[in-house]
């Protein structure tokens, strides 16, 4: 797992969950991958206050990798910043839905829905 | 060459010919004594050559020294009177070699005609009386173990046995000292032995106080000893010059000499169960003696084990009588030790499986005292059983029964599982009872105890959307109430005797046809025999009236178990002595929803993470081509398996290697059920843990996710040490429903 940084604004930087393989769609953030995000996303958020999450190669997500997102929101949202979700695989977004996570975080068609909504 | 010189000589030549290829030594000599002929087969026989034989007199030669008198005076008398009563007869005597070594023989002598020369043909039986012994003392040896056993099972007397067997095995060994033991180990698990008999050897006065105070009990702990070389290798010790010997302990001082030494192991079913000890026998001791023994000791290991089964049984009954007076003078405490080996062992509240189309309720109470009632149930594919039992008699007794009863029930069904699976079934209701019949009649029998029974098996026959038959062993127990039709109650019973009561009962089954609606009451006597304030038991009858009211009022099975329950409550004045179980399968009404969608699959996978998303596949594959399930329910159940997973690895199993998870599946009309087992470490569920921002902590969200998944979850640690997780999620359920 990697994580890819993209600037869109000062503000505003999304954070793409990849596989060591760009085009690998099945990767999966649980309780095998959740130390390697763990380790890696305080330098892929860097100074960014508003992070938008891009999932769009994240087939699966356990407990364990909801913790470590609640997590991120949590550091960000103490520092007046804020993290939105963006481009959901279809397995994901039940597993969001089923534990209600669209009631505190901002989940978004993509990208540009994402940033859209952090106004930039 | 005349006529006759050359026949003469023929005839010699044939003579010796004879002579020498005779099997038998043959001796000729003249009337003085002297040897005149001596053949090779008397040269083989005693170690002297013709050459110096012939030309001796024969009891110089063969005749051992405390015969040669009479041999002599035998020879003169034939001498003078012509007779000798020894001619032509088969006589066995004793003869001697060269080399002084004596042995027996047969012979026969015969006179030449005419002339004073005696022949004898003799032939070595050293051969056939050895065999003779043999057979004598293997005679010797049946008898005396025939003699041990008869006296055991007469007397029950150990030490009496063995001291009969003790002196037959010195008898027949030619020891001089000997000892029969059994064989006890400390609790640190070193070996000792305790004799049952031994030779008295009480050297001074002393140790003729121990003997005469002990004998023959006496323990022998010392290891580093002939003895103790038997107890720690369960090997034969043979040792022909123990003053040599590095395995010698010594002797302490005074004991007589024990020069030779042969120490044989009592094993039993490949345990070291007694050892025999032999010393002194004159010609030192071989293999050949000990495998000539060997009949003997399997026959001593029989004695030593079910000398031990009749000891046990006389203390357990010892146990059980005080038992029995710890019931009386601490009843409470006891009520209270039972109450949670019930609820604990006994009692299951609720099935772990829900059974298709049928609805199960159970209710059981136990107040002021504690029996053995148990209930139990056992869920195949496509049938569901239950088993109400009681175990007669109260207290902690019954209850250890009752436990006992209920931990056999899973092995017997899973060993015949394993047979019957062979020949495409599943183990039939009079299988399991008669399989739990043979593992439980002997203890009982023991116990004093039986057990009433009732096994039914709720089936689905081939193809069918529902429960179409149930079939009952009726094993004494009490009756099963069907009530049909909201209104028709029928009692539903066999005839087979309790468990425990005859050892060989064959026991039969009946099958019925199951209709929808159809309501069975399983409950224990103490529904029946609950009594009122004046002594009038509750009886069948109200029984009857009370249910009929339950089903008519369209209870659930619950409802109608709890209602029967509180009917006897009521009766009794809420002083009822006995345990009631209750147990309730309502048939569904409408079989339609029973359909299942796919057949049940099956999945192991090890707990190692490298290997273990390997059921996230296998569920993939099974709900993929289930026809009316949605996305969402597909994606629900594997996000709720795998948290299952997760948890069982990270708390049940603690990511120990080697461990597997078994996981089943079925899909069916109304719901999507899995199974997932494991043999971990119990745990527990933990609070539901909701998400929320401000809460410092990322973990703990597994149960909730799993709740959200599945509308019922239900973790049970089963008397095998499984831990049995089941998952259903109603089909077509999504998040809003769910909560």
């Amino acid at each position: 797992m990697k994580l890819i940084s993209q600037d869109f604004s000062p503000r505003i930087r999304s954070v793409a969950i990849a596989g060591n393989d760009a085009a690998d769609v099945t990767v999966r953030l649980d309780l095998s991958t959740v130390p390697v995000f763990k380790q890696q996303i305080p330098a892929a958020i860097g100074e960014a206050e508003n992070v938008i999450l891009d999932l769009s190669n994240v087939a699966f997500v356990d407990s364990s990798g909801l913790g470590a997102i609640l997590s991120c929101v949590r550091d960000l949202t103490a520092s007046g910043g804020d993290l939105k979700i963006c481009s959901v695989q279809q397995r994901v977004m039940v597993m969001f839905d089923l534990v209600r996570l669209p009631k505190i975080i901002g989940i978004h068609e993509d990208v540009d829905a994402a940033r859209a909504a952090f106004g930039g | 060459m005349p006529l006759d010189n050359f026949l003469i000589k023929r005839e010699h030549t044939l003579l010796r010919s004879v002579l020498d290829h005779s099997m038998d030594a043959i001796i000729a000599i003249d009337s003085d004594s002297t040897i005149i002929e001596f053949n090779r087969s008397a040269e083989e026989m005693f170690g002297w050559s013709r050459a110096v034989a012939v030309g001796n007199y024969l009891h110089e030669m063969i005749i051992p020294e405390q015969h040669r008198a009479g041999h002599l005076a035998g020879m003169a008398y034939l001498r003078e009177s012509g007779i000798g009563p020894i001619l032509g007869k088969r006589l066995e005597l004793i003869a001697q070699t060269s080399a002084g070594v004596i042995f027996p023989v047969e012979l026969t002598v015969s006179a030449v005609d005419g002339e004073m020369i005696y022949v004898a043909s003799l032939r070595d039986l050293t051969d056939r009386k050895l065999a003779e012994k043999h057979i004598e003392r293997s005679d010797r040896l049946f008898r005396a173990i025939s003699t041990a056993s008869q006296q055991y099972i007469r007397e029950g007397n150990v030490d009496e046995t063995f001291d009969i067997v003790l002196n037959e095995v010195l008898d027949i060994t030619e020891s001089e000292y000997g000892f029969v033991s059994e064989v006890l180990y400390e609790p640190t698990g070193e070996p000792y032995i305790r004799t049952y008999a031994l030779t008295n050897i009480a050297w001074n006065d002393e140790m003729r106080a121990i003997y005469d105070a002990m004998a023959p009990n006496l323990e022998f702990k010392n290891l580093k000893t002939l003895f103790g070389t038997v107890l720690t290798t369960g090997e034969v010790v043979i040792s022909n010059d123990t003053a040599t010997d590095p395995r010698r302990g010594g002797l302490p001082p005074g004991h007589p000499p024990l020069d030779r030494f042969c120490g044989l192991p009592i094993h039993h079913s490949g345990e070291l169960v007694g050892m025999i000890g032999l010393s002194n026998r004159p010609q030192g001791y071989d293999i050949e003696m000990v495998e000539f023994l060997e009949p003997f000791l399997a026959a001593c290991g029989n004695i030593i084990v079910t000398w031990r089964a009749d000891k046990a049984r006389v203390l357990a009954e010892a146990e059980r009588k005080s038992a029995h007076d710890a019931l009386e003078v601490a009843r409470r405490r006891e009520a209270e030790i039972s109450a949670v080996i019930q609820n604990s062992l006994l009692l299951r509240r609720k099935p772990v499986l829900t059974p298709h189309g049928m609805d199960v309720g159970v209710s059981i109470m136990g107040f002021t005292a504690v029996t053995g009632d148990y209930c139990d149930f056992v869920t195949f594919n496509d049938r569901f059983d239950i088993v109400v039992g009681d175990v007669m008699g109260k207290g902690v007794t019954a209850a250890m029964v009752g436990s006992a009863v209920k931990g056999q029930l899973h092995r017997v069904v899973r060993r015949l599982q394993e047979r019957t699976m062979l020949f495409g079934r599943h183990p039939e209701p009079q299988e399991i009872v008669g399989g739990l019949q043979s593992v439980l009649t002997p203890q009982l029998m023991t116990l004093d105890s039986f057990v009433t029974l009732t096994y039914a098996a709720f089936e689905r026959r081939d193809g069918a959307d529902s429960v179409t038959d149930i079939t009952i062993v009726d094993a004494g127990h009490t009756p099963i109430l069907r009530i049909r039709d909201g209104n028709l109650p029928h009692w539903l019973s066999g005839d087979n005797v309790p468990l425990g009561l005859a050892d060989r009962e064959f026991y039969m089954q009946n099958s019925h046809q199951v209709e929808p609606g159809d309501v069975y009451i399983f409950f224990s006597d103490g529904v029946t025999e609950a009594v009122n304030p004046d002594d009038v038991p509750f009886g069948k009858d109200r029984v009857e009236q009370v249910s009929v009211e339950s089903v008519r009022a369209r209870y659930d099975s619950e409802q109608i178990a709890a209602a029967l329950a509180k009917a006897v409550m009521r009766w009794t004045g809420e002083r009822i002595d006995d345990d009631i179980t209750i147990v309730v399968v309502k048939i569904d009404e409408a079989p339609s929803c029973v359909v299942v969608r796919k057949e049940r699959a099956y999945c192991e996978f090890p707990v190692e993470s490298s290997e273990r998303n390997g059921y996230a596949d296998f569920l993939e594959t099974y709900l993929g081509d289930v026809p009316g399930i949605t996305d969402y329910d597909r994606h629900a159940v594997i996000i709720g398996v795998t948290e299952a997973v997760n948890n069982i690895v990270e708390h049940g199993l603690l990511f120990q290697a080697n461990q597997r998870i078994q996981l089943e599946i079925e899909a069916r009309i109304a719901d999507i059920q899995i199974v997932i087992c494991d043999r971990g470490r119990e745990y527990a569920e933990p609070p539901i843990k909701e998400i929320r921002i401000d809460d410092n902590r990322d973990r703990g969200y597994g149960w909730m996710i799993m709740r959200r998944c599945f509308q019922d979850v239900a973790l049970v640690r089963n008397p095998l040490g499984y831990n049995i997780l089941t998952l259903q999620r109603k089909v077509g359920s999504v998040s809003g429903d769910v909560a």
